[in-house]
């Protein structure tokens, strides 16, 4: 092979390389915001991480509701996520969104640790300018956000590349089956050798940031403490009081909003938690229906504005 | 600098770049630019560890020169002995120093005696392991007369330091690598590109295949006793996979970035899966430790002992294999792992069923048969074996051995998640996929030629490229990094 | 030379235990079929005790062709 064969080679390769990568991130990329409902037309929009993805099901909620939802809830994700999230959301659906419903739970200040992963949860969105800006001044390694700007598929990891992958097969159940192990959490609690919570300031003044953000878009936000295993609740009641309290003084701000807390809903049905922080398929289900018939109950609040 | 960070790729890009712009008259100033690159790279890990290999490469280059000067005789006998001895003695004391201890003070407990043991902080140096069998093999080539002892320092430390493969081998002989130093080279495009194939390749079976898997192995390996049969038998399948893809990754990204340099290294893997009897097997995995752990003591011992047959062989074959479950790690798991190679290799020596039964079958598809069941056999049993070198003490591996056998019911275990189970399981179809277009030829090992048309090829490697952006997002070292 | 071809080629024959063999000075383990490292060792010392001769290790490196072989046998005798 000579030289310049070598190089032509190596050019033609890098093209067919480009156009293969764009067109597999463009794909993903319709796939990830499919599964997050992030072009639809919605109601509601549903905001947080875990115990709301799989504490409610969508399809149950939209059935009992008659009201369109969008979950945009991803694993471990920080306030300050929440709220670029928020923003990205509001970005691309400007029209007739009706308000906010906020995960909350116990731990919703403690965010150190987490900030790693959330970099991975947004760089899928990177095309939208909202979470470019962003991404740029949170990625550390410029190498590392430059290689996502360049290959669109390094945009995501095992955990997105799911989430694209069952939007395009629109798979939307997030059901988990499995019944928590409380003995194993109570030695766990007993040998002080589980999550604790903390209230971190920088996350608190980004919630309160949340809730101006929405007063100023004028939207209504629905604040949900979901259910939490009993077990942990009786671990550092002190902290969650507090954290309940903040949480008040700052929900407080914009008089439309309203907090719901379900945190010892179930404090005698172990049986319906898959963990000590998420529930199960049976607890899915019962939650989201006490959750929709207050939701009906109080619709015409939220159409009063 | 791992392999599979971009900072190794940057590193590599400027090194061959600036390799190939340094006039090749000579072989000297390419040697020398070699020498600080490697030097370079090893001190990016710990400069500590620079000293050392400076140190043991020092011994080796004096000695052998040494020894090549004595006439035959005791000095001469004495000159390696003594080389020996110190280049072994910095790879026991790093390795080897807490483990003896450590069973010395149970040993001495066990008959009554109870001592204050002390274990040290050391840390290993990497690669350790994998450079004094270099060195040591070519002041045993030296002995031997298999080459002349070199006289250039540059050659030399660049050879032995080679930073392709300082950290996990393959490791080098001096009759192969050395010799290539010795000689200039002209920049081939052909190997470039075989040489970018075998690293992509590579980069492909570690982050993508290798570091997929491990999620799902450690979880089981972590808690054994939770899972039933099938899954303990199933983990150890797929752990002997884990272990194939990622040492023939790592080994992979090694020879393919000595050949962007025009050097042709050791073969380290061969189809391994595709053997037919353990023999065969060895032939084909970490190829360069064994004809390493063959050459210089299977050989040596065999011969002296050639008077007494088969118990001579048998004799070599339990020690050779015992040393190489030592040189894997310090710890009983690996003895056990190396013994019982070592006893289905004499079972087969002593059976010699090759000549008994494969010979005289005439029925071509009996022969078939019998060879694909050989292979079955072949790839379940190292399985097995290989959970005594995964499993976290002797007494888990036991535990799952024993479970295995006792066939209790149940089905296999999905994992977390059942994407990820089917993905798991598709990647590991794909390396077979592969790896059978390998065996019959349609693709070449080395990737230098492919009767695969192009428009098969070139998306094919775009989309490893694409898959690595996608699964390849681990910062786990490599398993081989340990020894 | 040829002397000890004639002695070897039925040494070859009961090793390998193929009666077609032929070896010439050029021969090879790889022309073989069989011929492995423990065949070679079988073969090795069948041949010191048919020439009551003793190699070394050192000679068994240096053994890459059936002439090699040969030359090596021819210098064991002589001393």
């Amino acid at each position: 092979m000579t030289a310049k064969r070598f190089f032509n080679g190596i050019f033609l390769f890098l093209i067919l390389l480009v156009v293969l990568d764009r067109i597999s991130g463009a794909v993903l990329e319709y796939g990830i915001y499919k599964h997050f409902d992030l072009h639809s037309n919605v109601d509601y929009l549903v905001l947080g991480s875990s115990p709301a993805t799989l504490d409610l099901s969508k399809a149950l909620l939209e059935k009992r509701t008659g009201k369109k939802f969008a979950f945009y809830t991803q694993l471990g994700v920080t306030t300050e996520d929440r709220l670029i999230m928020l923003k990205h959301f509001l970005s691309i659906n400007k029209s007739k969104l009706k308000g906010v419903i906020y995960e909350l739970t116990p731990h919703i200040f403690t965010c150190k640790g987490l900030s790693e992963n959330s970099n991975q949860l947004l760089f899928p969105y990177m095309n939208d300018k909202v979470i470019r800006d962003y991404l740029k001044i949170k990625c550390q390694s410029k190498l590392e956000y430059y290689e996502r700007v360049i290959f669109s598929t390094s945009r995501f990891n095992e955990m997105t590349l799911n989430f694209a992958v069952r939007g395009i097969i629109n798979d939307r159940t997030n059901l988990k089956f499995g019944i928590v192990d409380t003995i194993g959490l109570q030695k766990e609690i007993k040998a002080n050798n589980f999550w604790k919570i903390t209230m971190d300031t920088d996350c608190i003044n980004t919630f309160r940031n949340t809730v101006y953000f929405l007063k100023q878009r004028q939207l209504n936000g629905t604040f949900v403490f979901f259910p939490v295993v009993h077990i942990l609740t009786t671990a550092e009641p002190e902290k969650i009081k507090s954290v309940e309290q903040r949480v008040q003084e700052i929900v407080k701000i914009n008089s439309g909003n309203q907090l719901l807390n379900y945190t010892i809903l179930f404090k005698d049905s172990t049986n319906l938690f898959f963990d000590h922080l998420h529930l199960n398929v049976d607890g899915q289900k019962e939650f989201t229906l006490i959750f929709s018939k207050y939701f009906i109950q109080v619709k015409s609040s939220f159409n009063q504005k | 600098m791992l392999f599979t960070s971009v900072n190794y790729f940057i590193f590599l890009l400027l090194i061959v770049v600036a390799y190939w712009l340094i006039p090749g008259r000579t072989p000297f100033y390419r040697n020398l630019f070699l020498l600080i690159a490697n030097y370079f790279y090893y001190t990016w890990w710990d400069w500590r560890f620079s000293f050392l290999l400076l140190v043991l490469s020092g011994i080796a280059f004096g000695s052998a020169i040494l020894i090549s000067k004595s006439p035959e005789g005791n000095r001469r006998k004495y000159l390696l002995i003594i080389s020996l001895i110190l280049i072994f003695s910095s790879l026991f004391f790093f390795k080897y120093y807490n483990f003896f201890i450590e069973s010395l003070g149970i040993a001495l407990a066990g008959i009554g005696f109870s001592t204050q043991t002390r274990i040290l902080g050391i840390i290993l140096p990497l690669g350790v392991s994998f450079y004094t069998f270099q060195l040591s093999g070519y002041i045993l080539d030296i002995y031997w007369e298999k080459r002349e002892a070199e006289r250039n320092p540059v050659t030399f430390f660049a050879f032995s330091s080679f930073f392709p493969l300082i950290l996990s081998g393959p490791v080098e002989r001096s009759t192969n690598l050395l010799k290539q130093m010795n000689t200039v080279a002209r920049i081939n495009w052909d190997d470039i590109a075989a040489g970018l194939k075998m690293i992509l390749w590579g980069l492909f079976k570690k982050l993508v295949i290798a570091d997929n898997l491990s999620a799902y192995i450690n979880q089981v390996y972590q808690g054994p006793s939770g899972y039933n049969s099938v899954t303990l038998f199933f983990t150890a399948m797929l752990f002997m996979v884990q272990l194939y893809a990622d040492f023939s990754g790592y080994s992979d990204i090694a020879i393919g970035s000595a050949k962007l340099l025009g050097f042709d290294l050791i073969k380290n893997f061969n189809l391994p899966f595709f053997a037919k009897s353990f023999a065969d097997f060895w032939r084909k995995w970490h190829i360069s430790l064994t004809t390493w752990l063959f050459e210089y003591i299977f050989n040596p011992l065999n011969f002296t002992l050639r008077k007494s047959k088969k118990a001579g062989i048998v004799i070599s074959l339990f020690t050779t294999f015992f040393i190489s479950g030592l040189w894997h790690g310090a710890a009983w798991t690996f003895i056990i792992w190396g013994l019982l190679h070592g006893t289905m290799l004499s079972v087969e020596v002593i059976l010699n069923l090759k000549k008994r039964v494969w010979e005289k079958v005439t029925s071509k598809i009996l022969k078939d048969f019998i060879s694909i069941a050989s292979t079955a056999f072949i790839f379940i049993t190292v399985s097995l074996i290989s959970v005594f070198f995964k499993a976290n003490s002797a007494g888990d591996a036991f535990y799952i051995i024993g479970k295995i056998f006792s066939f209790s019911s149940g089905s296999v275990y999905i994992g977390s998640s059942s994407v990820t189970f089917f993905l798991n399981i598709l990647v590991v179809l794909f390396l077979l996929l592969i790896e059978i277009l390998q065996y019959r030829k349609i693709a070449s090992l080395n990737f230098s030629e492919t009767r695969l048309p192009i428009w098969i090829r070139w998306p094919g490697y775009a989309s490893l490229i694409i898959c690595i952006f996608l699964f390849g997002k681990t910062t786990a070292g490599f398993i081989y990094f340990q020894f | 030379m040829n002397d000890i071809i004639s002695e070897l080629n039925p040494i070859f024959r009961k090793i390998f235990n193929n009666d077609s063999i032929e070896i010439n000075d050029t021969t090879t383990a790889g022309d073989i079929d069989g011929w492995d490292s423990l065949t070679h060792l079988d073969l090795i010392s069948t041949i010191e005790s048919h020439f009551n001769i003793k190699f070394r290790l050192k000679d068994l490196a240096k053994m890459n062709t059936v002439g090699s072989m040969i030359i090596i046998i021819q210098e064991k005798i002589a001393s």
